[in-house]
């Protein structure tokens, strides 16, 4: 009777369900569960939000003089890439995975950056937390990071011709 | 009489329990949890909490659905009541109006389904009266010849084996539930039941484990010579352990396709059938 | 190039073909218009399947529509990719079908998508549904991805008669539409309608949304059950498109994974077959050993199921002794579980009575309709991606491809419980022949203008991707999942069974819906009939 096998094997098993969620999930050390940003680390780059695959993180600016990183857990697909590549080191892979709630608003998470304006031409460039990283990891004279891209060039161009000499060009 | 109602009525409240316990052992082969014993009864305290759903056939389907579980009802207590005569000779008529009933109940059953324009209603309706036919007249046969007297060993056993394989077909598990087969038909005869509605037709489920296990436990009493209140007893104490024993049967077994079936049973029962009638013949 | 198939490139010149180029695995040969016809019968004649056909806007570049055949000639490893151009202002191709029947879906797609019709076979919408506008073709350039063309309400809906399976059924997890027509209980015919789930990735992938490195999550989503078969498919045809160097670890990684998730695939089914045949004990102890394997996927990749770990260039996460210690054990005490509950589960009467001779293929059926995986296998065709055409890692082990001949449901389930022990041999030698090294290489170029065919087996049978490189992102990215080939077989299958065996018999290609519908953005809500309105049947 092999049929009757079944319950040998069953007997041997025992019961493998479980009364989740009074017992607690099975996860393994390497399980990827929602992100979280850690919002005195991130600069408000948007690395993260260029690489998410499926814009579960955005950036937002409502009032002009902020932007919002926000991150909605129900568009993420729990990838990691944004962690990968955040230069701040700002997110982290946890191993929340309930997350079902009955409203949106919940799922939502976001950090806010204050934008800081560029002292020559005045237009809205950086994060000022984006803007104390890079003081912080390179010796750049502060005139020239609180300027915007464009306004530093022309300075910068200005500055070396000066040093160089007016009449090399 | 009045005992037989008394255990009949404390059978069949504790008959949703059994099936409970179905669950809870079908579940322990499974390696699962499973629901709790008292599940079925859960399950039908529900469904009659819901609001009435008549279906499309109209309100006389569920007439016939609700006398389907009241035929069952009667023959359950009939049932008890020939295993308190302890198969004799006296339980003729009841035996007969027991035979009746059932017959009736599933050809209640047939009808519901097969006058529904859903096709796997009537798809499970054809199916259902194939296993009938198939497996109901020798129930009949058997029974009959164990209460009028089959004294002879040989006679005996065969009437008690045919009896034993007709009780599990009518219990409805697998490999003959074909006529509800949930990946085929969707629930089949059942499909279009909600409700209370859908609670009459669990009772009558659970009533034919209980008639299918109390006629298996006949059959192996016949040979005791027990009769009334111990009979009684023998039979409401093998009923549950007989439950269990179909339940690891069903739980073995995959389903059957109804032509294979149908050829199944006729080959076995008829041999079976035919050996039985020679050896009663011939008395041994 | 062997010398049977320079004889057969050079029997498709005489034809008219010109070769564009030779690579290690695909020709690409020009064919003009009228002689597509005769050479795809050449190449059918010959041996070769119709892997898959797909039509590519290329006005941008050459000014024409192309049209690409992908012929596979599985007994060279190699594959025949021809290539049709047609002119913008008569956008219509011969049809191949008299020729070769398998290409039927697939030139529907194109006349569906792109607008290119067909001549010499009879046409019917295939892709999009019933209220798309005619004459909006979203696979052309000018169609944005995120467009939205009105809806059209149409008079005539399609008379429903026979007995529904689907579009919901308990026999099938996907939105899906069998219309059986029975005698009694013997069926005589099927109408498959499917296309429910579209979600448009095709489109979507070449859109400004998504770029090389994001598609991977997104090929991962086509199936939820062979995912990584998918990612896999479409880093393997760009990085080939490319000519980038993947580091071996990484290949040796990427078929580990690939067989876990076929050993979850298969034991998966497995358990389904058993429910469908009444037998749940057989059904929940196959998914309780599967248990361990999803475990596993967890532990070597992140996640149970869609693993997202595949980048171009290789994996983003590497193997250490724990990991390989645990895949080592976990595949053993599959093995062993595995071993026993299928010799319990093998010697139930019902199971054999009713998988013999129901659902048959024959091989000459199956030939013709180009079918893959252990559909083919169980019906004779000696098909097997892996050993036909090695890619990553699969050279360098040794495994057994069962094969049947019966073709019945019984041979397609035993291909697979073989192929549980087969997959758990081919993770065991690859572990002990592990590499070092790297697992990914970041300093890549992608040119835009190049080409690829990769294929990879999938538990369902052979998946394709075809690329054609853009501008950060493909120009265009072809997806052909096994089920795509598979389902128009379901028909020979079918006719002739008894309807209690049809939900085995349909589930017995071990279907996969989404990964078949992937192609067209479509408003499942709108699209949707009254497929419950039921007329008697037979
Ligand atoms: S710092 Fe990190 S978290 Fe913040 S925006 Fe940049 S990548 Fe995202
Ligand atoms: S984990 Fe992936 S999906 Fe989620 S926010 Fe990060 S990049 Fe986006």
């Amino acid at each position: 009777m092999s049929i009757a096998r079944i319950l040998e094997i069953a007997f041997r098993t025992g019961r493998v369900t479980r009364k989740y969620p009074h017992e607690p999930p099975l996860l393994t050390p390497e399980f990827r569960g929602a992100v979280r940003v850690d919002p005195s680390k991130c600069w408000g780059c948007g690395a993260c939000v260029k690489i998410c695959p499926p814009n579960a993180l955005s950036l937002r600016s409502d009032s002009g003089r902020e932007v919002v990183l926000e991150y909605f857990v129900g568009r993420c697909i729990f990838c990691g890439m944004c962690a990968e590549v955040c230069p701040a080191r700002a997110i982290e892979v946890t191993k929340e995975f309930e997350l079902s709630s009955t409203s949106l608003e919940s799922l939502k998470y976001g950090v806010a950056h204050r934008l800081v304006r560029c002292s020559s031409c005045g237009s809205l460039v950086w994060t000022e937390a984006e803007l104390r990283a890079v003081i912080r990891s390179s010796p750049v004279a502060e005139e020239y990071v609180v300027l915007c891209p464009r306004c530093r060039k022309t300075r910068f161009a200005r500055a070396a011709s000066i040093r160089v000499g007016a009449g090399s060009e | 009489m009045l005992h037989s109602l008394a255990v009949a009525a404390i059978q069949l409240v504790l008959a949703p329990v059994y099936d409970g316990l179905e669950r809870k052992v079908r579940a322990a082969i499974h390696t699962r949890i499973g629901p709790p014993v008292l599940q079925t009864w859960y399950d039908i305290v529900k469904l009659f909490s819901k609001e009435v759903v008549v279906p499309v056939g109209g309100s006389w389907y569920a007439l016939v659905a609700v006398l389907e579980m009241l035929t069952l009802v009667t023959a359950s207590v009939l049932l008890v009541h020939v295993s308190s005569a302890g198969l004799n000779r006296a339980a003729l008529f009841e035996a007969s109006v027991f035979i009746v009933l059932t017959g009736i109940a599933t050809t209640l059953a047939v009808v519901r389904a097969v006058s529904q324009s859903n096709v796997f209603s009537v798809l499970g309706g054809f199916r259902e009266f194939s296993l009938m036919i198939s497996a109901e007249p020798f129930l009949a046969t058997s029974l009959l010849l164990l209460i009028s007297g089959a004294e002879a060993p040989a006679s005996k056993a065969i009437a008690a084996l045919v009896l034993v394989i007709a009780a599990y077909v009518i219990s409805g598990r697998v490999p003959y539930d074909i006529a509800e087969a949930e990946p085929e038909l969707a629930s089949g005869v059942n499909i279009e039941l909600a409700g209370p509605l859908l609670g009459v037709a669990t009772l009558s489920v659970v009533l034919k484990k209980f008639i299918s296990a109390t006629l298996t436990a006949l059959a192996l009493t016949s040979w005791s010579s027990l009769v009334g209140i111990a009979s009684l007893a023998a039979a409401a104490l093998l009923t549950p352990i007989i439950w269990i024993a179909h339940t690891v049967v069903g739980t073995l077994l995959g389903r059957s396709r109804v032509d294979l079936a149908v050829r199944f049973l006729y080959t076995t029962l008829f041999i079976l059938s035919s050996m039985l009638l020679v050896s009663y013949g011939l008395g041994v | 190039m062997s010398k049977g198939v320079e004889a057969l490139v050079e029997m498709v010149g005489k034809l008219g073909g010109a070769v564009e180029d030779v690579r290690k695995s695909e020709i690409y040969i020009r064919v003009p218009r009228e002689a597509v016809r005769a050479v795809a019968k050449l190449l059918y004649d010959s041996g070769a399947y119709l892997k898959t056909c797909a039509g590519v806007d290329e006005r941008g570049t050459s000014g024409f529509y192309s049209i690409y055949y992908i012929f596979g000639l599985d007994s060279h490893g190699v594959d025949a990719v021809l290539k049709v151009l047609v002119p913008e202002h008569d956008p219509l191709i011969p049809s191949i079908l008299p020729e070769v029947p398998a290409a039927d879906w697939c030139e529907l797609e194109i006349r569906d998508l792109l607008g290119i019709e067909l001549s010499g076979r009879l046409t019917k919408r295939l892709v999009l549904p019933e209220d798309w506008p005619d004459g909006v073709y979203p696979l052309r350039k000018e169609f944005r991805y995120d467009e939205k063309p009105p809806r059209v309400v149409r008079e005539e809906l399609p008379e429903e008669v026979g007995i529904p399976v689907g579009p919901y059924h308990p026999a099938l997890h996907e939105p899906e539409y069998f219309e059986l027509y029975v005698e009694g209980e013997k069926v005589v015919d099927v109408v498959y309608r499917g296309f429910h789930v579209h979600r448009g990735i095709e489109k979507l992938a070449e859109s400004p949304r998504f770029t090389y490195k994001q598609i991977p999550f997104l090929a991962e989503r086509i199936c939820g059950i062979c995912g990584f078969v998918h990612s896999t498919c479409y880093v393997m045809a760009v990085e080939k498109a490319a000519g980038i160097g993947v580091p071996e670890r990484a290949e040796f990684i990427r078929s580990i994974v690939l067989e876990v998730e076929r050993l979850h695939s298969h034991l998966l089914w497995l358990g389904v077959a058993a429910h469908l045949l009444g037998y749940d004990a057989g059904f929940m102890h196959t998914w309780r050993i599967r248990e361990r394997v999803m475990v596993l996927a967890e532990y070597l990749t992140g996640s149970r199921k869609t693993y997202g770990i595949n980048v171009v260039g290789g994996v983003r996460k590497d193997l250490n002794v724990d990991k390989i210690d645990k895949t080592m054990k976990t595949v053993a005490q599959v093995r062993e579980e595995f071993k026993k509950l299928a010799d319990a589960a093998l010697s139930v009467p019902q199971i054999k009575a009713r998988a013999v001779g129901t659902g048959v293929l024959t091989k000459s059926e199956a030939r013709a309709l180009s079918v893959v995986g252990p559909v083919a296998r169980a019906s004779g065709l000696y098909r097997d991606i892996r050993k036909d055409y090695p890619y990553l890692a699969y050279r360098k082990v040794s495994f057994r491809v069962p094969l049947y001949t019966e073709g019945d449901n019984l041979a397609r389930l035993l291909v697979r419980v073989e192929e549980v022990f087969e997959s758990i041999e081919i993770i065991k030698q690859l572990i002990d022949m592990l590499p070092g090294g790297g697992i990914v290489s970041e300093e890549y170029e992608i040119p835009p203008g190049r080409r690829a065919v990769a294929a990879v087996e999938a538990p369902r049978g052979e998946d394709v991707h075809f690329v054609i490189t853009g501008l950060g992102r493909p120009y265009r990215w072809r997806v052909r999942a096994p089920t795509y080939q598979n389902i128009p077989a379901l028909r020979a299958m079918l006719r002739g069974t008894s309807l209690a065996d049809a939900p085995l018999t349909i589930a017995s290609i071990d279907p996969c819906f989404s990964c078949t519908d992937r192609v067209l953005v479509v408003d499942v809500r709108s699209s949707r009939r009254s497929f419950i309105k039921l007329v008697r049947g037979g």
